[in-house]
């Protein structure tokens, strides 16, 4: 079935939001599809770097929910080939960093043993961190 | 593209307004227009590609609630909208069916009028000295406005700085001695071009107002209208040519074709090496409704097995009434066919444009086909006609 969305204040608010945090001109995107076609990732991710962009276009808060910007290794290749010179990979930051900004605590390190912590790699230990800081 | 501009004219003065542009395929074909659709959406200016399927008015705020698909993320969008604004077509302004039917200029199936030629005479019409320029012709920007209007400004210093007007020599004409002054070709022309002459009685053909199609003829029963370059005479002579050679078991097939499209047709079936069915004679005539019912039976006397009239397709002739002009010759022709035991089916009208080259194979060739099931004409038949 297909969803039907609904375009109010709080969608233009979300599109507002996000074009500041990542700094580019989401509605520019042409949805030509280029992103996706060339992403390296694009295997793993429920939505296209494309279907990304047009759910932040039509304000559908729904797509923090996707594992799309969690997987962007910001790798730049779309961003060198997309046609209208956007940079998706700020985008997914940004989209990263409004879900971060919630400071939704799933993993709080005093409810792990200290020897266990010390195995951890010391990257997941900042990102875990991070969200409270940003 | 007017609907970006207005959307762009107003987030300018109120960026504000969030503003959604529902369409179905983006055409920016002129220069910087696909940069000024580029500047809309860097302002803010949402695009949906889908149609607005539904409107309705919210009881309760009298707000516009609008249901379409985005056709690119495959959902279906509902909103509440302040304004919802229908941009349309452009259309010929109302203002200008006076003086179309004041010129007797002709307009194409779009309702725009339409140029002599649609590659080489942009802005001249079928009436000498008559230009269009601008939205008459066909919806456009201004620029695109500015540089035809100066064309056809151009266009008619040509007639201006000539001392005498040159028209073209064919067209048709009456032989004095032959008319009787009856008056049936006068209502005929469309273009009024047929007059009666006060003082000798008889009809006169002006020939600033001829455009050449030749439609007049088949109404006259005197044979005294006539055309140059095409006369009765040389079309009497070239049909009794084509069947000259005829042998007692074959068949002829003569196409009687316009000079602008079916001659064109069949010299591009030529060209290519494309293989039409041997037993065709072309006839090279102005317009297919100069063949009056006269010459199509007289065809059939001297031994043709069937006729094809070929004429432009309407939209795009610069005779568009032929096709009516000439299915009247042909009714009068089916009739005595009809009573000489003859198959109406082998006499056909069709349309051809210039660059239908199967069209044109399949027509001929599907005449030649079915002649081989019908009844060979007797020569009895023909004597009757």
């Amino acid at each position: 079935m297909p969803k039907k969305i609904v375009i109010n204040d709080a969608s233009e608010e979300f599109l507002r939001k996000i074009i500041e945090l990542s700094g580019e001109v989401i509605t520019l995107c042409d949805q030509c599809g280029t992103c996706s076609g060339g992403c390296p990732f694009v295997e793993e991710m429920d939505i296209t770097p494309s279907q990304l962009m047009r759910k932040v276009q039509l304000g559908q808060q729904d797509v923090l929910e996707s594992k799309t910007m969690w997987l962007c290794a910001t790798c730049n290749t779309c961003t060198v080939r997309c046609p209208r010179g956007l940079d998706l990979s700020k985008v997914a930051e940004g989209l990263r960093q409004v879900v971060l900004r919630q400071a939704i605590d799933n993993l709080d390190l005093n409810n792990y043993p200290k020897e266990e912590i010390k195995e951890l790699p010391q990257i997941a230990i900042i990102a875990a961190i991070r969200k409270l800081t940003s | 593209m007017y609907a970006t501009k207005l959307a762009s004219l107003l987030k300018q003065v109120k960026p504000e307004k969030e503003i959604y542009i529902f369409y179905t395929d983006i055409r920016a074909y002129g220069k910087g227009f696909e940069e000024y659709y580029k500047k809309a959406q860097t302002m803010g200016i949402k695009y949906i590609r889908g149609k607005v399927a539904e409107l309705e008015e919210n009881p309760e705020n009298k707000k516009v609630i609008l249901r379409a698909e985005d056709t690119l993320s495959r959902q279906v969008i509902e909103s509440e909208f302040d304004l919802v604004v229908l941009s349309t077509g452009l259309q010929l302004s109302n203002s200008s069916e006076k003086i179309i039917n004041f010129l007797k200029l002709t307009k194409s199936s779009d309702g725009f009028l339409q140029e002599a030629h649609p590659k080489y005479k942009p802005v001249d019409t079928n009436i000498e000295g008559v230009f269009i320029a601008g939205t008459a012709q066909g919806p456009k920007d201004i620029p695109d406005t500015v540089a035809q209007a100066s064309a056809a400004a151009a266009r008619s210093m040509v007639s201006l700085a000539q001392k005498e007007f040159q028209v073209d020599p064919m067209l048709a004409y009456v032989h004095p001695d032959k008319c009787d002054g009856c008056g049936d070709c006068l209502n005929v022309c469309p273009k009024d071009a047929i007059v009666m002459n006060k003082e000798t009685g008889k009809a006169e053909v002006l020939e600033a107002l001829c455009i050449g199609c030749g439609a007049c003829l088949p109404s006259c029963s005197k044979e005294a209208l006539d055309f140059h370059g095409y006369t009765n005479d040389q079309m009497y002579a070239a049909i009794q040519g084509v069947l000259d050679q005829k042998k007692e078991n074959e068949t002829r097939i003569i196409i009687f074709a316009d000079d602008t499209c079916t001659y064109r047709v069949a010299d591009a079936v030529g060209i290519r090496k494309m293989k039409y069915s041997e037993d065709t004679r072309i006839i090279r005539v102005p317009s297919s409704s100069r063949i009056s019912p006269n010459l199509m039976l007289y065809a059939f006397k001297e031994g043709a097995d069937a006729i094809i009239l070929g004429d432009c397709v309407k939209k795009s002739s610069r005779f568009p009434w032929s096709k009516e002009m000439t299915e009247k010759s042909l009714e009068i022709v089916n009739e005595k066919l009809k009573s000489a035991g003859i198959d109406g089916r082998r006499v056909v009208f069709s349309e051809f444009s210039a660059g239908a080259l199967n069209y044109f194979l399949n027509i001929v060739n599907g005449m030649a086909e079915n002649l081989k099931q019908y009844e060979r004409i007797k020569e009895t038949q023909r004597k009757e006609l």
